[in-house]
């Protein structure tokens, strides 16, 4: 019934994975201006934006229905037409972020600002994913497996 | 007249049992986290109960109707973050059952690897339906706090299991 030895190890191996990961995450990233951010929705890209330089790109103007510029914040807003509700991004010098959106948990308002690749903002509900990409090394399977081998490289050594 | 699977003392307890678990995860949902998705997973718990001190089909059969009535009661049944939840379960419930029949595990490492393998269940569906592998980066912030909460509900399972055993095994004893 107490605290067996098995539990320990568990813990241990639990706990190594876990700081490898934040280790992966967080250790070779750089604030670089080759970052922007993708907005997709149902999995086809239909924004990217240049938040650094506030520029951006539209793929499909049916889903980003209108954007607009605050002199006094520096900020780009555009807003989005999701599965349940529209979503209302904002960009600026220093990432981008969902400032409002209808859907029920506010996942994503809650998520914050981003500006490294890493953390995506995630809206399930609207079928909305923003990830900050590098231009030069998008994000692909590869480095994903990279992970897990540098992950199992962790465990066993 | 036919004779039930279950007699009406089991009915009772595995109801009280239903009716704690749902309660559980309804409060939970309220108490706020900082990492998106995250919840204490304190009705893992009476799963983990269930699953020690009981069949594996009674823990089946209470988890199944605990995700479909919080699902009606949140409103949620059927939707994206539904099946997140169901599939989190699923994978739990399996992890927990495994490790639970090995004995060089206590209930604080089964119920640490049920978390983990909830938060698993749950980026799988994500990843599924958002189509995107980014989602992965989630996972160590996922599991650092699941670990914490796993280690809880381990030590609250081992609490729960003393009384469970006292209280409702000891008067079966007596009244049979």
């Amino acid at each position: 019934m107490k605290f067996k030895i098995g539990d320990l190890i568990l813990i241990l191996v639990a706990l190594a994975l876990t700081i490898g990961g934040f280790i992966y995450i967080y250790f070779p990233k750089h604030y670089d201006s080759n970052y922007i951010a993708k907005v997709e929705f149902n999995n086809q890209v239909v924004l990217k934006v240049d938040f650094l330089n506030l520029t951006e790109e539209v793929i499909d103007d049916e889903v980003v229905t209108s954007i607009s510029y605050d002199m006094f914040k520096q900020e780009k807003t555009y807003t989005l037409k999701g599965r349940i509700s529209e979503v209302v991004i904002c960009a600026s010098k220093n990432g981008i972020y969902v400032k409002a959106s209808g859907c029920p948990d506010h996942i994503c308002i809650n998520t914050g600002i981003i500006n490294t690749p890493g953390r995506p903002i995630a809206c399930i509900p609207n079928r909305v994913l923003i990830t900050v990409i590098d231009v030069e090394a998008d994000l692909s399977w590869k480095r994903v497996v990279i992970v897990f081998v540098r992950l199992l490289c962790l465990l066993f050594s | 007249m036919k004779k039930s699977r279950y007699s009406i003392r089991k009915i009772v307890v595995l109801a009280i049992f239903l009716a704690i678990s749902v309660v559980v995860s309804y409060v939970e949902s309220f108490i706020p986290i900082p990492i998106p998705g995250v919840k204490l997973g304190l009705a893992n718990v009476i799963i983990l109960v269930l699953l020690y001190d009981d069949t594996i089909g009674n823990a089946f059969l209470v988890l199944i109707m605990r995700i479909f009535l919080v699902g009606l009661i949140r409103g949620s049944l059927f939707t994206p973050t539904w099946f997140m939840s169901l599939s989190g379960g699923m994978f739990a419930f399996v992890a927990m059952l495994i490790f639970s029949r090995i004995p060089l595990f206590s209930s604080i490492g089964t119920s640490v690897m049920g978390s983990i393998s909830h938060c698993i269940g749950q980026i799988i569906v994500a990843i599924c339906m958002l189509s995107s592998l980014g989602l992965l980066y989630y996972l160590p912030w996922i599991m650092l706090l699941s670990l914490g909460t796993g280690i809880m509900s381990g030590f609250l399972a081992i609490l729960i299991r003393k009384r469970y055993k006292e209280i409702i095994l000891g008067n079966d004893l007596g009244h049979n």
